[in-house]
């Protein structure tokens, strides 16, 4: 008996019983298709924060108000408001540095017309779009004039464009923030729903605070980022008149430290996805097994009749096997089907952002034929170890 | 020629601390060509007998020389390969597997011997033939009668081309008219030069062999 034919027979056993093998391969297939969507979410996840991350720049280090120690300015909200913009102007003699740019950010309605949105406001230096890599797409960005003068201009993003005007060309038009009109002098890429104004007028206008939330400083050479870390440290510290470094009243973020410590988090956030699935899928083996053991009880007077007429015991167990190991591949394959068409779904319908990792289909395809395999063992040997004059007269 | 030859075989079961003694020191042969009956009421050994001659029980002692080989020492693998080259077994309930038409039925065994599917169907076609089912080889078995299931069971047995057909009360669940017809397809597998061993209780269906071994008791009462 040629390997093709066993294959065929035991797809033949399985169509027999389809209700109870289809019962069967759905545990498979639940386990599977978990494994796949699990690892897949983790993985979105992961690429998500990454390129998020990666979009403000890896060769970043981001100097935010509150030292990690100051409860005190934590609870006074985030720890903002204790830069200054002579901190900015302090860490102007930094060597190494690509630009410099300081921000105050805050929250408010933006309305024009009838027409109302949130939005985020960054108050921002005319050097923010070129360092942030950001395209201005019609109109002009900030110039060095509307920062001097404390102009009430600003440049909105995509979103903020589409939720004000929609189709309608917004440059030239005015809105209102926070009560007071500001003119609109060009659009910036960028999906975060922001309006960016001069820093200057940020302060002024809007917020009426001499103080900036965060300096990015945009570091040349990657190498160099330890490097710049401690001088913009010592600097601050020397200016704020702090000797313990402790007690810092601001603290520099490192954007690749912050990299690696995220991929760590969604990593170990993916194993334990995976391995929660992982779970389902043994179970589902269980029920493989659970299933052939029945079936080598009921077939008990076939098995007798095939080995009366010349079956050997290698025989009996290479055909139950075969179709134990059949029952898992295929619920594995479905498995992975259902994986691509659930994530799909989360996707389109839910927004999940997901990733379907090739080695994570391999695993699964892989553990499920183990699973049948492993599983499968236990009732062909028993099946292949019956004795023939017992099983003839079973009933 | 002799093919089968069990000298003093005895075999004992043990029912938790009981002995049973089902074969107590049983001495015949059988030539090649031979329509041998054994009869016996229930409970006389025939069926065990019938197990140890097909190789799907061993003896508890003596020795059986199957086509002058001793098969006391064969491993489960030789065992097999000489039941798959050297016996074709019918039942008395046919034994035919529900799911399978009726030549995927005759067929099987040549499957287990490895022979190719193009030669497989050809000897399974022949063998229908012999038996006279050429027209029902697409059936299952629940679209044959009991007769028909009987005569497939002896298409089954006979396609290997055994040395021996070894019969367990083939008549016994078929009505008396269909019961001679399925005699009179052995008595022409006989002519044919083949080996029949046929068990039975009833003196009518023993009479067909040439020779009946009679036994009670787990012994042989009368070999004529």
């Amino acid at each position: 008996m040629n390997f093709f034919e066993g294959v065929i027979d035991a797809l033949t056993t399985i169509w027999a019983n389809k209700l109870r093998s289809g019962l069967t391969m759905l545990g498979i297939v639940i386990g599977v298709s978990s494994v796949v969507i699990m690892i897949a979410i983790g993985q979105g996840a992961q690429s998500g924060i990454t390129e998020k991350l990666q979009s403000m720049g890896t060769n970043l280090l981001m100097v935010t108000g509150g030292g990690s120690s100051d409860m005190r300015a934590t609870l006074r909200g985030g720890g903002s408001g204790k830069l200054e913009y002579s901190d900015y102007e302090a860490l102007l003699e930094l060597e190494g540095v690509t630009g410099i740019a300081p921000q105050i950010s805050s929250n408010t309605q933006a309305i024009y017309g009838s027409t109302n949105t949130s939005v985020q406001i960054y108050g921002i230096l005319p050097n923010y779009f070129e360092l942030k890599d950001k395209e201005i797409l019609s109109g002009t960005g900030l110039s060095q004039a509307d920062q001097d003068e404390r102009k009430r201009v600003c440049v909105i993003d995509e979103t903020a464009q589409e939720d004000l005007f929609g189709a309608v060309d917004p440059i030239g038009k005015d809105i209102h923030l926070d009560g007071k009109i500001f003119t609109i002098i060009g659009v910036v890429e960028g999906e975060d729903g922001t309006i960016f104004t001069p820093l200057a007028t940020a302060q002024l206008r809007l917020l009426g605070s001499k103080n900036i939330n965060m300096i990015s400083v945009f570091v040349t050479n990657a190498e160099d980022m330890d490097k710049v870390q401690s001088e913009i440290e010592n600097i601050l510290l020397a200016k704020h008149r702090i000797t313990d470094e402790n007690d810092a009243d601001f603290s520099v973020t490192n954007q690749a430290t912050m990299l690696e410590a995220m991929s760590a988090i969604t990593q170990m956030l993916t194993l334990m996805l995976g391995g929660i699935a992982a779970i389902s899928l043994i179970v589902g083996g269980i029920g493989v097994m659970n299933i052939m053991l029945v079936s080598v009880t009921e077939r008990t007077r076939e098995i007798g009749i095939r080995k009366a007429i010349g079956a050997h015991p290698n025989d009996i167990m290479i055909q139950f096997l075969t179709e134990s190991s059949i029952l898992s591949i295929l619920g594995g394959v479905i498995g992975i089907i259902m994986s691509f068409i659930a994530t799909y779904l989360l996707t389109s319908l839910i927004g999940v952002s997901t990733s379907i990792s090739i080695p994570s289909i391999f695993f699964a395809f892989a553990f499920s034929a183990f699973v049948g395999i492993i599983f499968g063992l236990l009732p062909a040997r028993k099946a292949a170890l019956l004795e023939t004059i017992d099983a003839l007269r079973f009933e | 020629m002799t093919l089968i030859k069990f000298e003093n075989i005895i075999k004992t079961y043990h029912l938790g601390d009981q002995k049973i003694e089902v074969l107590r020191g049983m001495s015949f042969k059988i030539e090649r060509g031979e329509f041998v009956s054994i009869m016996g009421q229930s409970g006389s050994g025939k069926s065990t007998l019938m197990n140890i001659v097909g190789l799907l029980d061993i003896p508890t002692d003596g020795k059986y020389s199957l086509d002058d080989e001793s098969v006391e020492n064969f491993n489960e693998t030789q065992l097999t390969e000489i039941r798959r080259r050297k016996i074709g077994f019918v039942f008395q309930q046919y034994n035919l597997l529900a799911r399978m038409n009726t030549l995927e039925q005759v067929m099987l065994p040549l499957k287990y011997q490895g022979v190719p599917k193009k030669e497989r169907q050809a000897r399974a076609e022949e063998a229908l033939r012999i038996v006279g089912l050429s027209d029902r080889m697409f059936n299952r078995p629940n679209e044959l009668s009991g007769g028909q299931q009987q005569r497939v069971s002896i298409a089954r047995a006979i396609v290997t081309n055994p040395e021996i057909i070894l019969a367990d009360e083939p008549t016994g669940a078929l009505d008396s008219h269909t019961g001679k017809e399925i005699m009179e397809l052995f008595l022409n597998l006989n002519r044919q030069g083949r080996t029949i061993v046929l068990i039975t209780h009833e003196r009518e269906i023993a009479d067909y062999a040439q020779r009946i071994i009679h036994i009670a008791d787990g012994k042989i009462i009368e070999n004529l």
